[in-house]
């Protein structure tokens, strides 16, 4: 049987009876979350893990066909949870995570309380009345971007790293740089990420939800915002003043005051 | 005028000789863009040289955001995972990014460190922006070599791939009959034929053509 401890680097820390699994986005590791971990530790138990090719995640477990949609990612978040034999949870993923806790709360709903989204979207890439905030170009250009970052990396250096057990800071420091271990892995889940149309799952989700939304964010304009609280049931709209993509690195103060009230936590 | 001073009787000589080094014209000057941004909100300072590249003036750029002067993929790109870097770690380093310009864009190496602002709020970046319109060239060029070369890598091996097919299905099918019929030839020819001897001789070298394919196919599975 697989290792999804292992796997997933999972981490399970705090106190308290009522759990919060944390999905970090894309181009991220659970090192995004350290902000919200300080605060909640106290009062829950707080279950942390890394994408499959992203953080100190098992590359070797790396699979092309499984992670070529979000279901897959879906699947190891299930997996997680069924490991740790954790229900009724409440979920917080960033960015394209949300819709990898929509499609997970889909498939097991007792699995779910509540779900927290930051900064998600559905679909990216516009697609006629519907504003994703990105063209087809722009995720063309990041692309091009991500490859030219890590021309310095990849080829020679990657399998370096992963076996030079006697200079760790060799790894630490490319981690460090690009919050990822693997960049054919990293193109491949952007390419995942801002293709994917997950606009039906929205009207599929019976569990309740929480949107934080950016005042200001390129890769979730407002308009997704809202065509999120119009289509899921039972989602909840929170604005921020914070801009950019990653307010609970940004703003964590205003991210976990929004949280608190959202499940009435003082 | 002293040639070699030490570091602190420079600042020394600065207080007393405003002409001796003139930081703020190294500041401005210097070949590199300089600039200072608090990292959730706008610029502070911009040097002369990077608002020469950028063809605008200082009261034009003050307040507006650092990722204003980027293009779309590199706001996407510091959004993504440049911001949170500089959150978690304090540091980045030879980032390429594009940065838009009246005429277009160039491409530029940019490094930051993060500093805690001493009045509360959030970390100030001090920034340095390289440009890297050559090197980008060279580097373009390097990486269409190794696209190239991936793909020229993944022909060859699919081209192994069926000489290894060939060789072990093709080629070994009617060795394996050959090497099959010559007991059959043994059996029905005296023991004491001189053509035994020579059927003996037709076995070892087929077993020996066969072992060969064996290892070309083993060679060729191995390299793909």
């Amino acid at each position: 049987m697989t290792d999804v401890i292992k796997r997933n680097n999972v981490r399970v820390i705090g106190e308290g009876d009522q759990a919060i699994i944390l999905a970090h986005g894309f181009g991220c590791s659970q090192n995004v979350w350290r902000n919200l971990v300080a605060v909640y530790k106290t009062k829950f138990k707080l279950i942390l893990f890394d994408f499959v090719g992203a953080g100190q995640s098992d590359l070797e477990a790396y699979d092309s066909k499984r992670y070529s949609s979000l279901d897959g990612y879906a699947k190891d978040v299930l997996e997680i949870l069924e490991a740790l034999n954790i229900k009724n949870t409440l979920f917080i993923g960033h960015s394209v995570s949300s819709m990898i806790g929509v499609k997970a709360a889909i498939a097991q709903p007792s699995y779910f309380k509540k779900l927290i989204f930051v900064s998600p979207s559905p679909c990216y890439i516009n697609d006629e009345e519907y504003i994703g905030g990105l063209d087809k170009e722009d995720l063309n250009n990041l692309l091009e971007l991500m490859d030219s970052n890590y021309l310095g990396w990849s080829s020679f250096l990657a399998p370096q790293v992963m076996g030079n057990l006697d200079r760790p800071e060799l790894g630490e420091e490319l981690v460090a740089n690009f919050c990822a271990t693997d960049p054919d892995i990293a193109k491949e889940f952007a390419r995942v990420t801002f293709l994917s149309d997950n606009r039906t799952d929205l009207e599929n989700l019976q569990t309740e939800s929480l949107t934080l939304q950016c005042s200001k964010d390129i890769l979730a304009p407002l308009a997704v915002g809202y065509y999120i609280e119009k289509k899921a049931k039972n989602n909840t709209l929170k604005i921020l003043e914070a801009t950019g993509h990653c307010p609970h690195l940004g703003a964590p103060e205003e991210v976990i005051e929004a949280i608190n009230a959202y499940i009435n936590f003082v | 005028m002293p040639i070699l001073i030490s570091y602190n009787n420079l600042f020394m000589e600065k207080e007393t000789s405003d002409d001796f080094i003139d930081f703020k014209s190294l500041y401005n000057t210097a070949p590199c863009g300089l600039l200072i941004f608090e990292i959730n909100g706008p610029i502070i300072y911009i040097n002369q040289t990077l608002l020469k590249w950028l063809g605008v003036g200082e009261k034009e750029i003050v307040n507006k955001n650092f990722t204003d002067i980027l293009d779309r993929a590199g706001v996407m790109y510091y959004e993504l995972f440049v911001q949170p870097i500089l959150k978690m770690h304090q540091e980045v380093k030879e980032i390429n990014l594009n940065i838009k310009t009246p005429e277009g864009a160039f491409s530029c190496l940019f490094n930051g460190v993060a500093v805690n602002k001493q009045a509360g709020g959030g970390e100030i970046i001090n920034a340095t922006i390289f440009k890297v319109e050559d090197r980008k060239k060279y580097e373009n060029e390097l990486l269409l070599k190794r696209t190239k070369a991936e793909e020229e890598k993944q022909l060859k091996s699919k081209a192994l791939q069926e000489v290894a097919f060939d060789q072990s299905h093709l080629v070994r099918a009617p060795l394996a009959n050959i090497l099959g019929l010559i007991p059959v030839l043994q059996q029905m020819i005296h023991k004491d034929n001189e053509v035994n001897q020579v059927l003996t001789m037709l076995q070892q070298s087929a077993s020996k053509l066969d072992n060969q394919i064996r290892s070309i196919v083993n060679k060729a599975n191995l390299n793909t």
